[in-house]
């Protein structure tokens, strides 16, 4: 579902599949089927902006999911079972501001096995664990995909001034909402759309 | 890219708004200061930060990104040493002096 490349990867079209990997009922929304294909039957692009100011050794914590508090939530989740978002997120201006992936929360699912190191924003070395930047995910070439379901386990931005003073920071979103539906002759070519467990290894 | 005539007649004139998920970039600023005294001309950036952790309710803040100084009866312009200038939020000018004989050109463009 979260996913850093080293280069834009290509979104889904139409006539395309996707297959979910991981656990049933645990990585995925109950009404998602684990290695079964998905035809995307249609899609449709929408881009969002978000843009923030932030002190010095600042903290926030943004949800992905829905809320009338758009503020303090992104919105990027589907409402309807046939809907998947398919998002390129890419950062703009600050190149001291950093974005952690929690999901779920307060959980970084992208951290080295060894027991010894965890990410924690108050220390120099431990808020230097995969965190998503500007060079890593630039606007204008984003490297960062995320899928989205409808109630699915909520995914969090966790965003940090890493700078000596105020910083703005603009993430764009490009939402491909793709309408999924089952079929069930396996194709040749889909694309895999790993759960939180194969994630985590 | 866009430029604004401001008469140094109040002690704080307005420059430019930054939009939402753009930075200001002032390319060039022009400043004739046609009067009696000289005067100090501040860039300042004014914008209230997104609430963080640590600060719930964030409060408007004035940040001062540049100084500038011209003589009575000067012509001063400045492009490179205005091209480290970033504005987050609103543009300002402060005058230490104020005249409708100070008149400032300010250059500018969002990225």
């Amino acid at each position: 579902m979260i996913k850093l490349f080293p280069k834009t990867p290509e979104i889904l079209q139409p006539n395309q599949y996707v297959v979910f990997k991981g656990e049933e009922m645990k990585d995925f929304p109950d009404f998602i089927k684990v290695d079964t294909p998905y035809i995307v039957e249609s899609t449709a692009q929408v881009t969002f902006t978000r843009s923030f100011i932030f002190p010095s050794a600042n903290k926030k914590t943004l949800s992905l999911a829905n809320n009338e508090d758009y503020t303090n939530y992104f919105n990027l989740f589907p409402t309807t079972q046939d809907t998947l978002y398919e998002i390129l997120v890419g950062l703009k201006h600050s190149k001291n501001m950093l974005v952690f992936i929690q999901w779920p929360t307060e959980n970084y699912p992208f951290e080295l096995e060894s027991p010894h190191l965890h990410v924690d924003l108050s220390g120099n070395i431990t808020r230097m664990i995969s965190p998503i930047t500007v060079e890593r995910s630039p606007a204008d070439e984003p490297r960062l995909r995320i899928h989205t379901l409808k109630d699915m386990t909520d995914i969090y931005f966790q965003l940090y001034n890493n700078g000596p003073d105020y910083e703005k920071l603009t993430i764009l979103f490009l939402v491909n909402k793709c309408k999924i539906k089952p079929v069930e002759k396996m194709p040749e070519r889909y694309r895999v759309i790993e759960g939180l467990s194969i994630l985590k290894g | 890219m866009a430029s604004v005539v401001v008469t140094g007649d109040e002690s704080t004139k307005e420059v430019f708004e930054t939009p939402y998920d753009k930075i200001g970039k002032i390319t060039f600023i022009e400043v004739d200061n046609q009067s009696a005294s000289a005067v100090t001309i501040t860039v300042q950036d004014v914008f209230t930060p997104f609430a963080t952790d640590e600060t719930t309710s964030p409060s408007e803040v004035t940040k001062n990104r540049k100084q500038f100084t011209v003589g009575a009866g000067e012509e001063k312009s400045w492009q490179d040493k205005t091209k480290s200038i970033e504005i987050l939020g609103t543009c300002k000018l402060a005058f230490s002096t104020t005249s409708s004989d100070i008149k400032v050109t300010v250059g500018y463009d969002f990225e």
